[in-house]
């Protein structure tokens, strides 16, 4: 069965989501965006849709359709149709029964022909994404589409080749995408101001059923507007300053558009912006002159103070008319783009008394709730495998007992994974392993979840043997630990039942412990570490001592001798400082330098008699030196 | 009497062996799913992961294009060669991480590279660029904003 996909049809942009392994996600462009202009630009027999056919608007004024979203289902004469006519270039007329319709070149094609091609590109983005055909979809419309306006959107989709399987409230969708539904009985406002509209909804939501209990708007209100003036801002300051108009300089205004734009954006995240537009035009002697100016957002909300207020009073209407009070509201929700301005979250927040959702891009939350309603058509929701996690870090107990972590906590289960470790002393024939769970970096702070012996490890230097320990969680918790001989292929295992129920008390607990014990925990680790490291480094020199100390000066030699002494006394001493362990390993490491120096010189003369050898038969031999024996990749441990 | 009990114990038998069997099919069914989705995420964080490495300057280079733009247009101003020369300095490094201008001037419109701002007539052919468009290796990264004659 094909995926069911979520489409948010808008007015100025839209956007495609899908679930994937139970959550969801946008699907990007072609253009690699995660939304497209809701725009579609006619050519010949090539139509352009999305980001090319807004580049294009301007040379194509009269054959490229935005906003079309204004006429689906509606009739010529209808109020609003005539409004939406005078802010189109493209020619609007009447079609079949009165309908408004698009017509390009004489062609006639109704506004739910324009959205197809707008929704056969979201198809199409959505099938190189996932790999798949796709032809199945959720679509969303404003909560106020009546039942023509929802015919005609579900018309749109089965033109573009996709089934409908519902036509979804977007602020419903948006309520959706932020799993309202599961909270019980509660009442939603949803505010939505995106690019060029601005609607209010108030939903009520009960076992799981919303019902939409009034919306309100403004057609014509959105970030457009807030662009346009910060333009006209800049303009008129520019003209206060230099006296000179730049509203006849098209390359000018151009720039002012895009800098107003980035400006409005900035001021989201900082309280001041750099206008800075350098030679933005000449001065009447020709002296080149720059536009450099500083926005604050405080300057910004003054600008736009009353495009806000406008949006108030919709929402008071919505109010009276679901005969609610703003108080009576459970969750406020955010969507569009301009919800990121501050003032307008504020604005909103104290007019409801409370903090409203915003977690989820407000560009995307209408197509990520409409693919969370495809979810649960298709039953990717509904019957989701609810994958467990390990509430714990599960590890082991390694040398100087230390916590080596195997399995991170939050790791989703059924995982496994192994690590190969060896031994820490010459001739050890067995290791303990003890399962651990916890946070905490030191072995005795977490909790032992059992302990098992692997023996028969043939007798060898340390380090040398190679076991691999595994632990297997499968999907009810049980955790599963083997330990391997990997010479002898001994091996012994354990398992452990109810590694992942504990209670939430017990996890938070826990967790909090290591929060709190986190410094210390991290230096007595580093302490141990340094002591692991100083007890491998003397167990190195005192082997390289009895085999070349004979060739060594007798001072060099007693040197090392005293270093390696005091390294192991510090070594053994509990409340030694990290700092002179690292001092003694430092120093034994320098002198025992000397030991390299005749290591080298022995190696040398061996290999001059070597090739005088090989000179002598007249072979050649090559250098071998360069080739080191691959390092054991793993540290020892235990 | 015995038939009837035995064959009431195959009909339940087979009843319970039917619904296991349609929720082993709907197991399996989410098992190829979940894999389906695996391998297509694995795939896409391949591909994305490619594009990332090879893009990674892309911010940076955009963040830089504007002041360099601007750069650009003191040259012009002031025609000093010392300033020429830094700017052809900046260009020469850019390019070496494959950051190129789309040439425009002159040229038929191209919907891939440019965007019109404004037309005097026919609308066929550049003949003033108010934003110069780049591309980083084959990925337009601006735009050329274009007036057409």
């Amino acid at each position: 069965m094909s995926k069911i996909i979520g489409i948010d049809l808008g007015t100025t942009n839209s956007a495609v989501a899908v679930m994937q392994g139970g959550s969801p996600v946008i699907i990007p462009t072609s253009e690699g965006r995660n939304t497209f202009p809701s725009i579609v630009g006619f050519k010949g027999s090539d139509v352009i849709v999305g980001d090319p056919a807004k580049r294009q608007m301007v040379l194509n004024a009269k054959k490229t359709v935005n906003s079309v979203k204004r006429f689906m289902g509606r009739k010529l004469n209808d109020s609003s149709v005539k409004q939406a006519i005078k802010h189109v270039s493209y020619e609007v007329t009447e079609g079949k029964d009165g309908m408004a319709v698009v017509s390009i070149d004489g062609k006639k094609y109704t506004p739910q022909e324009i959205s197809a091609k707008i929704l056969a590109k979201a198809k199409a983005d959505a099938e190189s994404f996932l790999g798949e055909k796709v032809d199945r979809a959720v679509i969303t419309v404003p909560a106020y589409f009546n039942d023509a306006q929802r015919q005609a959107t579900k018309q749109a989709g089965e033109i573009a080749g996709l089934k409908v399987e519902r036509i979804v409230n977007e602020p419903t969708a948006a309520a959706l995408a932020y799993g309202l539904d599961k909270k019980g009985s509660q009442t939603i406002a949803v505010y939505d101001l995106g690019g060029g509209t601005f609607d209010i909804s108030i939903l009520e939501i009960g076992d799981g059923v919303f019902e939409v209990k009034s919306t309100n708007g403004d057609t014509f209100l959105g970030g457009d507007d807030f662009d346009s003036a910060i333009i006209e801002w800049i303009v008129s300051e520019f003209k206060k300053e230099q006296g000179k108009d730049l509203t006849k300089d098209p390359q000018a205004m151009q720039r002012i558009k895009d800098s107003a734009e980035k400006a409005k954006i900035e001021l989201s995240a900082s309280a001041s912006t750099e206008i800075n537009q350098p030679f933005i035009t000449q001065g009447d002697d020709g002296q080149a002159l720059h536009l450099t100016l500083t926005l604050t957002r405080a300057k910004l909300e003054e600008l736009v103070d009353d495009l806000i207020k406008k949006s108030i009073e919709p929402v008071k209407k919505a109010l009276k008319d679901a005969k609610l009070e703003a108080k009576d509201i459970n969750e406020v929700v955010l969507v569009g783009g301009m919800t990121r301005m501050p003032k307008v979250q504020k604005m909103v927040e104290e007019f409801f008394g409370k903090e409203p959702h915003k977690g989820v891009n407000p560009d995307e939350v209408v197509a990520i709730g409409a693919a969370v309603q495809a979810g649960v058509i298709s039953g990717d929701v509904n019957d989701v495998v609810l994958l467990d996690v390990t509430p714990l870090t599960l590890g082991i107990e390694t040398l100087g007992g230390i916590r080596t972590p195997l399995i991170d906590r939050n790791t989703t289960i059924p995982t496994s994974k192994s690590q190969v470790f060896s031994t820490a002393a010459d001739n050890q024939t067995q290791v303990e392993i003890n399962v651990l769970q916890g946070e905490r970096e030191m072995a005795i702070d977490n909790k032992s979840l059992g302990r098992f012996i692997l023996d028969g490890i043939p007798a060898a230097m340390r380090g040398v043997p190679q076991i691999e320990v595994t632990f297997d969680i499968d999907s009810n918790g049980i955790l599963h630990v083997t330990a391997k001989d990997k010479t002898s292929g001994k091996e012994q295992k354990i398992t452990i039942a109810n590694s992942t129920n504990l209670s939430e008390e017990e996890v938070e607990k826990m967790k909090a412990e290591a929060e709190k014990f986190a410094e210390a925990d991290k230096a007595k680790k580093e302490l141990i570490e340094s002591k692991n490291k100083a007890n491998s480094v003397a167990f190195e020199m005192e082997k390289q001592l009895k085999e070349y100390g004979e060739h060594l000066e007798a001072a060099d030699r007693e040197k090392i001798e005293e270093n390696l002494k005091q390294l192991k006394e510090l070594a053994a001493k509990e409340d030694v400082a990290k700092e002179d362990l690292e001092k003694a390993i430092e120093s034994t490491m320098t002198s025992a330098q000397k030991i390299g120096e005749v290591m080298q010189k022995a190696q040398a003369a061996k290999a001059s008699s070597a090739s005088d050898q090989a000179k002598s038969e007249g072979e050649t031999t090559s250098d071998k030196s360069d080739k080191k024996e691959a390092e054991e990749g793993e540290v020892v441990k235990e | 009497m015995k038939n009837k009990q035995t064959e009431k114990v195959i009909s339940e038998e087979q009843q319970k062996i039917q619904e296991l069997q349609l929720l082993l099919a709907a197991s399996l069914e989410r098992e190829k799913r979940a894999l389906a989705d695996y391998q297509n995420l694995q795939r896409r964080s391949q591909e994305e992961r490619r594009v990332l490495i090879r893009m990674a300057n892309k911010d940076l280079c955009q963040a830089l294009l504007q002041p360099l733009e601007h750069l650009s247009l003191a040259a012009k101003n002031i025609q000093d060669r010392g300033l020429d020369m830094v700017i052809e300095q900046f260009w020469k490094e850019l390019a070496n991480f494959s950051l190129q201008e789309i040439p425009v001037l002159g040229q038929k419109f191209d919907l891939q590279t440019m965007e019109v701002v404004d037309k005097k007539d026919k609308g066929e052919k550049v003949i003033e660029v108010v934003r110069k468009g780049y591309q980083l290796h084959d990925e337009v990264i601006q735009h050329a904003q274009v007036i057409l004659d």
